[in-house]
């Protein structure tokens, strides 16, 4: 390239912010040009339009030429789809600009022959407007990277934005000389000129894809635009942002009319017009100078600062915090204000985005997903906007009140945008390692790949946090004497209550705080939890032996006859509080009649594997009780509709025995729950702390343990695990007063809901789910949830096991699966302690989880079923999380100080295969100072990592970062990066040497 | 070292009494949360300057939020911790639960709404019997009152009593007269009272084949007036005549004109009987599909002066394209009233296609025939387990004897949203919807909210 030329793209690349790489320029230059005439040639038509449709038809032609559109879409993107899976789309962008040029050239002939065209020209510039614009960054979302586009959309999109200018102005000074008809065909060179250069541009395309590996064996996904939209979570949120979107723009374009209007009506007739006019010249210019400038000097910058993902909450805050100041100032200063600011980031900052969230989607996804989004989402945003108009007016909104359905249409688009950055980034990270070629590309591919990688950690704003050389903490010390007993409460009492509190309140409250990702208050240097009042690792520490695992947590087995004390009056399954011969208490639960082993094989099973785990649990004794061994004791009593106590007879007890399980000798069916010892203080609650209890410090929606307790109930598919079955217990241990944690009653595991089995909906959805629910209701139904398409299967185990309840195997889903409530301890679960969890639940092994179910007594098929899904889901489990983050172990400094050697427990475990890892590594000094880069194949389930020179660095500190690399078709997750496992060394002066003194993992 | 052989190291040396571990040096103690330290021993992340400002940018609306759903949050709270649900039914309901009373409410716009109480009972033999008495108010004008006895579900058989007092009933003439037309020649949809006196007998059964044969007889006695009434002009000022034509036909002014409003002046008094079949084939699945077609006849006959003979037809077919959590809907009905003597029809035994369970945009009386048709689409899809959405559109016109005079560009739609309750246990598909609310529209009626579901 000449100096020139080079000293000009410096520049160019200066003011805008942007970052183009040698060979890029090109490239570059083709889209910019390409977007540049593109909206010119939009822009000149949009002036025309207006003439041709007011003079043809009037106000009223135009609002049914956009219903119209809207209709003509359903027929648009199917077809567009069906092309595009039988030829190829980047050739398919080029014909249909070339079609896009026919239809210009018609319409003027039409025109000149006086047909009436203002109507279907509308029409016809509503579609093609959002169409090539789709298509146009279709093609370059397809030809370039993730991280390209993040570098080069906000320069080619400038081109857009100077062309629009230049298109608006050149149409408004030549409809002035020229008939509309003969714009048209200045339009139409135009495009024949972006035609042209699409061409030069896809030839381009493929040259570069050369240079950076695309998947070149894509099979094309048949589906249409519409079934890729609704069938990816991902492309429906950004159909969701993008109809969300334009509903806010076009409610807030109606607000400022309304304000515009009424601020007319108070001047004169005759100076109205010339007022309206005066404002939206005004209007106009501010947006296109505020656009050029955010899109030249902004737009970049931002990207760089935030990312994709960050720029994404710009608008929408923008939104509610604009239109939240125009309701209470209604004023149209303030409206004017907000509307250009809105505008003028929707143009540019949120244009720009909108293409660069395509960057990580299918090939399928660009061309047919994103011409559905980019035409119909916006067309239907515009749709709702009027009914909102039209109902609105009638029932005499002011501007107040749209103002306000601005504000909530804004945090639902937060709502929308928090869970569409989740995807994003999730998506952005699956970098594929490039292909090694022969010789010396291999050399500059591994280069460029390391700089790759580096390029984040030298952009990484702070330091990572720094461990100390210190022992690590086993005990978390949380058994002091509290002298008092704490404050009780009723937590176990209350459902509904705390599926309100938890799924609306708090939950609103947690995305509306951006708390984002935290990590785990309870966690030490090593990444485990470390002993306490609510958990204290077992079988993943230590394997426990099949005798100690059946035993489950201790206590004296109950021994018949039992005295009923006391009618069960919370909870669904039936059954006494009893107390038996040696005077213990325990509580009796029964199964139904007809559903032998529902309840009870969850409570024996459940209580077992978690207290195997490390949890507090009270146990379980599956008894086959004979009626006879029950007595009643007079003043028993029980609690008729939860609140009125009546005595307890021997007729109601005869009553609910008839009605429960019996075995074939006609004895009862129970299982025996030991009564936890000490005062009971109520359930804990999943969020904030006990007051009065000085031990509990730590706010229970930060315990990892509680938070990772969600892929434990996950694995059991355990319903309610919410505060109504958890109780704390204010006790007496080594002469200390303190409060301890259980979790209690698994009758809802498996499948069951106690007393039927499970509804499929139970297994796969939250009690309250607004956002699907909306979802649904929006897309009329066309948004399915994944449990929807299980039907068959959900009956097919129902019919087989009908005494259980619904438990796949094989087709069970973690990332999918949902109790029937938002806990805020789950909701705040993130992959490092969910990667914990999975630790806990695949240390079962095949032996263990047997010996646990058989202690359930079940009948055979029953119990090979529940048997054969724990197997099953803890393998689903342990690939689904155990691949997603670095599974590293157990690290230790070698003697010479010069590597680490860890446990790769996803390869011990079998969920990944060491011919299919590659290990990057990177160390760097603690300061974000790269040391060392390099990838290292797996040989096996342990590794040893150099950590380059064993000499000390200035900082003292090292961190040696992991990721694991999977390679190929094996297992769940296929070819992907996993997140990092971050070991930490502390050069230790005394011994010369560099020691472990921490470990930690991606959040 | 393993974390076993660490761990046990540590509590060895942890037991040592009485010392204050804060004042152990760190390089020889793990951190520990009594000594305010983290148990990993680093400093707590501190929030980025971007989280910092969306924040503080949020602050105001996570204020307003927390403000609008914290009451419903304690409200929730103190409704659930003090039992107040469990409470009404304990004090509504007896022991077993088959004796109690329950509240109940009706709305629809434009009438006034009505609230009361209905008592069950159930200590009956066979499963479904009850008997019931219900009374709702809105007033001293509006009561509402029945007494029902049901037999056990094998039978099928049920008594039900009734009076009812309204005084917003609502009259526009016969015909197919929009608002135009009406103001047209003077008339605007009137008002008027009626007490209205029925006993009904009605044995409804399934039986092979997909058929329900049902049977229905009742007696009705209704006295109407046009004075004190609520929501609009009294008939007798819009349909009334003038004092002289009143005493000149021996009635107390003012009167109504009885070629407008027959049988107005003089009341109702009529036997009843009839009977109809329905084919159903429709799968009782949330989503089913199906066909179903029902005819009706009832032959309704004069008592104590009443002149009025006449007989009610009416067929309904509804077909259902169901499956996938959605089912979309088609209704037709087609209804006529044949005169079998020289009397008139009355006007309130004409045929009402506009209310709740028909033409849902318009209210109850705005339309009346001697025949009419009715086409209704509607399309139910899941959006929760809890809950279905539908949208809806009803067509229908009145016409003249046996359909004459069907006017093809009178034809009065209405559309609307509603959503349906259900209370699914295990499977969501083979739920029965409960309740329901609907929003309709109709182009010269406005909106309408129904607390009611379709019945089909």
């Amino acid at each position: 390239m000449p100096p020139s030329l080079r000293k000009l793209g410096r520049s160019v690349e200066r003011l805008i912010g942007s970052d183009v790489r040698e060979g890029e320029w090109h490239l570059v230059g083709l889209f910019f040009a390409n977007l540049f005439l593109l909206l010119t040639a939009y822009y000149i038509l949009k002036v025309i339009r207006e003439p041709l449709i007011l003079l043809g038809g009037g106000a009223v032609s135009r609002s049914y030429a956009r219903g119209v559109q809207a209709g003509l879409l359903f027929v648009v993107i199917p077809a567009y789809s069906l092309l595009a899976n039988r030829f190829e789309p980047a050739r398919l962008v080029k014909w249909i600009f070339g079609v896009f040029v026919f239809c210009l050239t018609l319409f003027f002939a039409l025109g000149r022959l006086g047909v009436g065209i203002g109507f279907a020209f509308f029409v016809w510039l509503g579609i093609f407007s959002t169409l090539s614009i789709a298509q146009f960054w279709s093609l370059a979302t397809d030809i370039m990277t993730e991280s390209e586009g993040k570098r080069l959309f906000p320069i080619i999109a400038a081109g857009g934005t100077v062309g629009g200018i230049l298109g608006a102005q050149l149409a408004a000074r030549a409809i002035e000389r020229l008939h509309p008809h003969h714009l048209m065909l200045v339009a139409a060179a135009l495009l024949a000129g972006c035609m042209l250069l699409t061409h030069v541009s896809h030839g381009a395309g493929l040259g570069h894809r050369e240079r950076v590996p695309h998947d070149r064996n894509h099979e094309w996904d048949e589906r249409g635009g519409f079934a890729l939209l609704v069938g990816d979570r991902y492309l429906l949120l950004i159909g969701l942002s993008v109809l969300v979107l334009n509903f806010v723009n076009t409610t807030g374009d109606f607000i400022l009319a309304e304000m515009v209007n009424s601020k007319a009506r108070t001047l004169a007739v005759a100076s109205r017009k010339h007022f309206i006019g005066a404002f939206y010249g005004d209007f106009q210019t501010w947006v296109s100078v505020l656009t050029a400038v955010v899109q030249i000097v902004v737009v970049a910058r931002v990207f760089r600062k935030v990312g994709i993902g960050g720029a994404l909450f710009f608008l929408p805050l923008l939104a509610v915090s604009g239109y939240g100041t125009s309701a209470a100032l209604p004023a149209l200063a303030v409206v004017s204000a907000v509307k250009v600011v809105e505008n003028s980031t929707d143009y540019s900052l949120q244009n720009t985005i909108q293409q660069a969230l395509f960057l990580p989607t299918s090939r399928d996804a660009k061309y047919k997903a994103k011409s559905a989004i980019d035409t119909l989402s916006v067309r239907l945003g515009d749709l709702i906007s009027t009914a909102l108009v039209f109902v609105g007016v009638h029932l005499h909104f002011k501007i107040f009140g749209f103002a306000l359905v601005n504000v909530g249409a804004g945090l639902i688009w937060i709502w929308i945008v928090v869970h569409l950055r989740r995807r994003q980034v999730t998506l952005a990270m699956a970098i594929p390692a490039p292909r090694l070629g022969r010789g010396w590309h291999r050399y500059a591919a591994a280069v460029a790949f390391v700089a790759a990688l580096a390029r984040p950690v030298a952009a990484r704003p702070d330091p990572p946090r720094w461990f100390a050389d210190r022992p690590v903490a086993w005990q978390e010390h949380d058994d002091a004497d509290v002298p008092a007993p704490p404050e009780s409460n009723h937590l176990q009492e209350l459902m509904f209550a705390l599926i309100v509190r938890d799924s609306l309140a708090n939950e609103a409250d947690r995305l509306l705080s951006l708390e984002g990702r935290t990590a785990a208050a309870d966690v030490n240097a090593l990444d485990e939890v470390p002993c306490s009042t609510w958990f204290c690792a077992r079988n993943h520490l230590r394997p426990m032996t099949i005798p100690e695992i059946v035993a489950g947590p201790a206590a004296a087995p109950p021994r018949p006859p039992f005295k009923i004390t006391k009618g069960k009056h919370l909870g669904a399954a039936a059954g006494f509080q009893v107390q038996d011969a040696d005077g213990h208490k325990f509580m009796l639960k029964f199964d139904v009649a007809g559903h032998l082993g529902m309840a009870n094989a969850g409570e024996m099973i459940g209580y077992r594997i978690f207290h195997a785990a490390g949890y507090n649990v009270p146990g379980a004794f599956a008894m086959a009780v004979n009626p006879a061994d029950f007595t009643l004791d007079p003043a028993a009593k029980f609690e008729l509709y939860n609140v009125e106590r009546r005595p307890l007879t021997d007729a109601l007890v005869k009553s609910t025995l008839a009605k429960v399980a019996h075995g074939a000798d006609g004895r009862v069916r129970a299982v025996a729950v030991p009564w936890i010892p000490g005062t009971i203080l109520g359930g804990f609650d999943m969020i904030g702390v006990r007051r009065g209890d000085p031990n509990d410090r730590i706010p229970h929606q930060n315990r990892r343990s509680l938070r990772a307790s969600w892929v434990l109930f996950a694995w059991l598919s355990v319903l309610d695990p919410s505060s109504i079955n958890t109780i704390d217990s204010y006790r007496v241990e080594e002469g200390r007063h303190l409060v301890r944690h259980y979790f209690f009653d698994f009758g809802c595991s498996f499948g069951s809901a106690t007393n039927y089995a499970q509804g499929i909906q139970q297994d796969g959805e939250y009690s309250i789910e607004v956002g699907r629910t909306l979802a649904s209701l929006f897309t009329l139904g066309a948004y399915r949830r994944p449990f929807q398409d299980r039907r068959d299967e959900w009956v097919r185990l129902t019919a087989e096991h009908p005494a259980l309840g619904y438990f796949p195997a094989e087709t069970f889903n973690p990332d999918t699966f949902r109790t029937n409530q938002r806990i805020p301890s789950h909701m705040r679960m993130t992959e490092r302690d969910a990667y914990w969890g999975a630790k806990l639940v695949t240390s079962f092994s095949d032996e263990q989880i047997g010996a646990i179910v058989a202690t359930a007594g079940l009948p055979e098929a029953d119990a090979r079923y529940i048997d054969h899904g724990l197997r099953a889901r803890r393998d689903i489990i342990g690939r689904r999380y155990l691949r997603a983050v670095a599974a590293v172990e157990n690290p230790s400094v070698s003697p010479d100080g010069t590597r680490i050697c860890l446990q790769d427990l996803a390869i011990a475990r079998g969920y990944a295969q060491a011919a299919e890892v590659r290990y990057q590594v990177q160390v760097t000094d603690g300061r974000g100072k790269g040391l060392a880069a390099y990838e290292q194949q797996a040989v096996g389930p342990a590794a040893c990592v150099s950590i380059g020179s064993p000499a000390s660095t200035d900082t003292g500190y090292r961190v040696v970062e992991i990721r694991s690399h999977l390679i190929g078709p094996a297992g769940h997750e296929g070819n992907h990066v996993s997140k990092a496992a971050r070991v930490h060394l502390r050069w230790r002066a005394a011994e010369g040497r560099f020691v472990l003194v921490g470990l930690e993992r991606d959040e | 070292m393993t974390p076993l052989v660490t761990m046990l190291a540590l509590l060895l040396a942890e037991a040592e009494p009485g010392v204050d571990p804060c004042t152990v040096p760190d390089s020889e103690r793990p951190p520990d949360p009594r000594c305010g330290e983290t148990l990993d021993g680093r400093v707590p992340a501190e929030a980025s300057t971007g989280r910092k400002v969306g924040q503080a940018a949020l602050a105001v609306p996570r204020v307003a939020t927390q403000a609008v759903l914290w009451p419903v949050v304690k409200t929730a709270d103190a409704v659930e911790n003090h039992h107040v649900l469990d409470w009404a039914q304990a004090l509504l309901t007896t022991d077993d639960g088959l004796v109690g009373v329950r509240p109940e409410l009706q709305y629809s716009t434009s009438f006034v709404a009505s609230g009361g109480l209905r008592f069950f009972y159930r200590r009956l033999p066979g499963p479904g019997s009850e008997i019931m008495l219900g009374a709702r108010t809105g007033g001293p004008s509006i009561v509402h009152g029945e007494v029902g006895l049901r037999g056990p579900e094998r039978y099928g058989l049920s008594l039900l009593a009734t009076y009812d007092r309204r005084n917003d009933r609502l009259f526009a003439g016969v015909g197919p007269r929009t608002e135009a037309d009406l103001v047209a020649v003077g008339e605007t949809p009137s008002r008027y009272g009626s007490d209205n006196l029925g006993a009904v007998l009605h044995w409804s059964r399934r039986i092979p084949f997909h058929f329900v044969p049902q049977a229905h007889a009742d007696v009705q006695r209704r006295d109407y007036r046009a004075t004190d009434v609520n929501g609009g002009p009294s008939v007798a000022e819009t349909f009334g005549l003038p004092a002289d034509q009143c005493a000149a036909r021996g009635l107390a002014a003012p009167c109504v004109d009885e070629a407008a409003m027959p049988g107005f002046n003089h009341g109702l008094r009529l036997v009843r009987a009839g009977g109809g079949l329905m084919l159903d084939l429709r799968s009782p699945a949330r989503d089913g599909r199906g066909f179903s077609l029902a005819t009706d006849a009832n032959f309704a006959r004069g008592v104590a002066g009443d002149p009025s003979r006449h007989v009610t037809l009416a067929a309904e077919s509804v077909g259902a394209l169901g499956g996938d959590d959605r089912v979309f809907l088609l209704r037709a009905r087609a209804v006529m009233v044949e005169r079998l003597s020289d009397a008139p029809i009355p006007f309130d035994e004409l045929f009402v296609p506009s209310g709740l369970q028909d033409m849902r945009g318009f209210p109850t009386g705005r339309l009346r025939g001697e025949s009419g048709l009715l086409g209704t689409a509607e399309y139910r899809w899941y959006i929760a387990a809890s809950f279905d959405a539908t949208l809806f559109a009803d067509v229908g016109t009145v016409a003249g004897p046996r359909f004459s005079n069907i006017d093809w560009s009178r034809w009065f739609p209405s559309f609307g949203l509603g959503f349906r309750y259900y209370r699914p246990m295990g499977a969501y598909w083979d739920a029965r919807a409960r309740d329901g609310i609907q929003i309709a529209y109709a182009p010269e009626g406005g909106l309408r909210l129904l607390f009611s579901m379709a019945a089909f």
